[in-house]
């Protein structure tokens, strides 16, 4: 399940590693400029993009992120990104011709680029948290004080989100023992189930804020040791955004091949 | 729906990213200014996370025979107000983005605008105001799929206005957004319904919860509601100018630079700070730029020195100038070998070490 | 951090010493609804150090009890005082603080990113500075065998990880009362008396709601009986879980330990 996989690919982001105790800030400022620049490329561009593949690649081999969870949660967007990119193949007027006289619509490029595109911030995304897990990233984002109400907000719904993704599945599971029959419910019985899922919901948020009151929890989301930002860091940034602005603006994909070319051809 | 990385430009997606940190900012600031918001900071967390639980039972929709399941935007904004309504629906996207590659990071302006910003601050209202007093069943029912229905649709604007200005799409506005318009009818129908079933199932075993969700007088202040009809206002302008636009030109909407600045080309070289921010844009397409750099591999794919246009195309359409081919494609080929090996080095260690978390509990 | 039990002087002689019970509570009245007591006329004492057991059946009114103590449930009629202090809005927080709740649930009560800094909480709200409170909290993390999980985000761990990882933060402040409802829920064997062994050695008044009746008698010095909201039984464990008929007639049953094993053939 794709819970499961979210979940492995945290538990691996908290083990300790070379490249899990960077900080996070630093791997979240790199994800936003490979993003970034994944972006900026121009919609035709598919071989330039290929050199970027490395960054989220080689952070998951030096992190020794995981490989099935990483490819189970990228299955989820992939289908989606391929029906928005494939519009393109029909709506692009422009047509390439290729050796032979036969003729290629401009929008499998694009279309390609598109799901390229994807592949690369989404994996970027999934090392980010294999490298990172996900409370590590929000305690370097929070200061000592207490945490501004979004982090906090969004630490909580971390932190009860996989209780209430299983007990949605028990809802569901419960139903399918009840009526073998009927696969689904149907809108009025689902609706009251998730009233009641709700409502339990709402009392569980009461109980979070008795202990929170009971202990005296002040919202706070750091108290610990910072992680420090030495010399591995910026250089990882540095690599990173190197790395980036080399691939957009010089044609690495081509000096590659040329260079391939000039040591095989003639 | 969501809006994704791979669809969007940088300008779009760093704009929209501006715009929904501010907007996150102020409503932060008005959350932080009611009185009991610390008690409402675990509601609105743990309720967050309901959403995720509520996507796992799925039901079957009448009629179609298809099954769907909960979005609950309308839910958290009835439950937590706007203002922590907004902050939970964006870090509902926030882990939707990071964990099930649902949107993208660039995206998140984009998906909180659309997804957040629209039953937070017009459906919200819409519903307080339909089914203000008791109402039934029949009215709870049309006040949820009005304002299910109306935030729905605005955000489906909101992710065709964000493709189409993108320009890595090429479904042309003016049939691009009635499809997604359609789309989204049916998928707030079901979502508003269910909304007003469990409105119902809550107002009949926690009435005082209910009462609550609906009272008006519980909205945070009346300035917002100048500002959230200021901001509706806006976006059907916007749309509104678009769909004349995109419609007085029906091979779509055309914002290359030749089209702004007047002129067929880019301009060679000319001097000084405009050459050097002509420079900046050609490399890095800051704008939605459809013609490809002259000289740079853009497209590193098999493409003849020559530019082919087809027939029929108006002349401003931009050339796919592929640039040196042979050398692209065998480049992007090489690269390709290294990232599998890569993989497979990945897929490797993954097969010969134990993973980290594993042991004894 | 322990306070002394308040002493009162009865009589001429030292020697009649009263000492005041931790917990008073004298025909407690409270009902979530005005017309629907759950507590009717509740008398109960915690006396300094003891380990008090309080079973029933559901619906008693257990964890209303308990929520009363925190002083959520306000207002209630009769009386309630903790610490010697009535359990009233101005007192409330110096009840808690003297005070360690280990609430039922296994996933409400932890809320740092590392199991660590939930500990931490305790000594830095009471002002210690923040490399004296790391240095404490490892060491009640080290009580109760934690201590290499120390950064592990809290939804990674077991529930008897959860449980005593709660335990420790509790502890941290050193409460003079710990008040415990149903401790050994969702716990497996091995968990459950890792926490048993945890409970027994600490010196607190210890004020245990549960289901579980040999845990009682493992651990508790007297136990009572809630049901309809009162008191109907108090006693020595050994004696009053072993009265069958009155257990019965409260929807409880006579733990295996103490039932008569048949005899062998």
């Amino acid at each position: 399940m794709s819970c499961h996989a979210a979940q492995t690919l945290d538990r691996h982001g908290a083990a300790a590693g070379p490249v899990q105790e960077l900080h996070p800030l630093a791997k979240l400022l790199a994800t936003a400029v490979f993003a970034v620049t994944v972006v900026s490329f121009p919609k035709y561009a598919v071989g330039a993009l290929m050199p970027l593949c490395l960054y989220p690649l080689l952070l998951g081999v030096a992190g020794r992120v995981p490989a099935r969870p990483v490819w189970r949660l990228l299955r989820l967007g992939l289908p989606l990104a391929a029906l928005a990119g494939i519009w393109n193949v029909w709506f692009d007027p422009v047509r390439i011709a290729l050796p032979g006289g036969v003729w290629l619509s401009a929008g499998w490029l694009s279309f390609s680029s598109i799901l390229l595109r994807y592949l690369l911030t989404a994996g970027a995304m999934l090392a980010l948290i294999g490298t990172t897990s996900f409370p590590r990233l929000v305690r370097a984002l929070a200061g000592r004080r207490p945490a501004h109400p979004f982090l906090q907000v969004l630490y909580l719904l971390y932190r009860h989100l996989f209780v209430l993704v299983e007990e949605g599945r028990a809802l569901a599971r419960a139903w399918q023992l009840r009526s073998p029959q009927r696969r689904l419910p149907e809108l009025r019985i689902a609706g009251s189930m998730l009233g009641g899922l709700f409502l339990r919901t709402e009392t569980r948020a009461g109980r979070l804020h008795h202990a929170m009151v009971l202990r005296g929890y002040d919202g706070s989301l750091a108290f610990g040791a910072d992680p420090r930002w030495g010399w591995r860091e910026s250089a990882f940034l540095g690599v990173t955004v190197l790395g980036c602005l080399a691939a957009r603006l010089l044609p690495l994909t081509e000096w590659l091949g040329r260079a391939l070319l000039n040591l095989f051809g003639p | 729906m969501h809006m994704a990385d791979a669809l969007l430009s940088p300008a779009v997606g760093l704009g929209m990213d501006a715009a929904a940190l501010g907007t996150l900012a102020w409503a932060a600031r008005r959350f932080t200014r009611e009185e009991r918001h610390q008690e409402v900071i675990p509601l609105a967390g743990v309720l967050g996370a309901f959403v995720f639980g509520a996507q796992m039972l799925n039901f079957s929709i009448p009629v179609t025979g298809s099954s769907g399941h909960v979005g609950g935007g309308l839910l958290l904004a009835l439950m937590l107000g706007p203002w922590a309504g907004l902050l939970t629906l964006a870090a509902v996207l926030v882990i939707q983005c990071l964990f099930f590659c649902d949107g993208g990071l660039l995206a998140l302006g984009c998906n909180i605008f659309n997804l957040g910003f629209w039953p937070c601050l017009v459906g919200l209202p819409l519903y307080r105001w339909l089914a203000s007093g008791r109402p039934g069943r029949g009215r709870r029912l049309l006040a949820a799929v009005a304002a299910v229905l109306v935030s729905l649709e605005l955000g489906a604007a909101g992710v065709v206005v964000q493709t189409v200005l993108s320009g890595r799409s090429e479904l042309p506005f003016a049939a691009f957004l009635p499809v997604m318009l359609g789309i989204h009818l049916p998928i707030a129908l079901v979502e508003g319904v269910l909304t007003a079933v469990i409105l119902q199932f809550v107002a009949r075993t926690r009435p005082e919860i209910a009462a609550a969700a609906a009272d008006s007088a519980g909205a945070a202040g009346g300035g917002w509601r100048r500002a959230a009809a200021g901001f509706a206002l806006l976006a059907l302008l916007f749309s509104g100018v678009l769909a004349w636009f995109a419609s007085s030109r029906p091979d779509g909407l055309e914002w290359s630079v030749s089209r702004v600045s007047g002129r067929e080309e880019l301009p060679r070289a000319p001097a000084g700070l405009a050459a050097g921010l002509a420079r900046i844009q050609e490399k890095t397409a800051l704008f939605p730029d459809y013609s490809l750099p002259r000289r740079a591999p853009a497209a590193g794919t098999e493409a003849t020195e020559a530019t082919e246009r087809t027939e029929g195309t108006p002349p401003a359409w931009p050339a796919v100038d592929a640039g040196t081919s042979l050398a692209g494609l065998v480049g992007a080929g090489l690269v390709g070998l290294l990232a599998a090996a890569l993989a497979g080095l990945l897929l490797g260690l993954r097969k010969r070490m134990a993973g980290p978390a594993a042991g004894t509990r | 951090m322990n306070r002394p039990p308040v002493l009162r002087r009865t009589g001429r002689a030292w020697e009649n010493f009263v000492m005041e019970p931790v917990v008073r509570i004298r025909n407690l009245t409270y009902g979530y609804h005005a017309h629907e007591p759950v507590l009717r006329g509740l008398d109960l004492e915690v006396q300094p150090g003891e380990c008090l057991a309080v079973v029933g059946p559901n619906g008693a009114g257990k964890t209303t009890l308990i929520m009363t103590l925190a002083g959520f449930c306000l207002p209630f009629t009769g009386e309630a005082a903790a610490h010697g202090l009535a359990v009233a809005a101005p007192n409330l927080a110096a009840i808690r603080a003297r005070t360690g709740f280990v609430l039922q649930n296994l996933d409400d009560q932890l809320f740092m990113p590392s199991i660590l800094e939930d500990v931490m909480i305790g000594p830095l709200k009471a002002g210690v500075a923040p490399a004296a409170a790391r240095e404490r909290a490892l060491a009640l993390l080290g009580q109760v065998g934690l201590a290499a999980l120390a950064d592990e985000f809290p939804g990674h761990l077991s529930a008897g990880q959860k449980r005593l990882a709660t335990l420790a933060a509790v502890l941290v402040a050193a409460p003079d009362l710990l008040v415990l409802d149903e401790p050994t829920l969702y716990l497996d064997p091995w968990a459950r008396r890792a926490l048993i062994r945890q409970v027994a050695a600490l010196p607190q008044s210890r004020l245990i709601v549960t289901h579980d009746l040999e845990m009682v008698l493992d651990l508790c010095s007297r136990v009572v009986l809630l049901d309809g909201g009162r008191i109907v039984a108090a006693g020595q464990p050994h004696e009053l879980l072993a009265d069958a008929a009155l257990l019965a007639a409260h929807r409880l049953e006579v733990p295996g330990s103490l039932q008569p094993r048949p005899a062998a053939r």
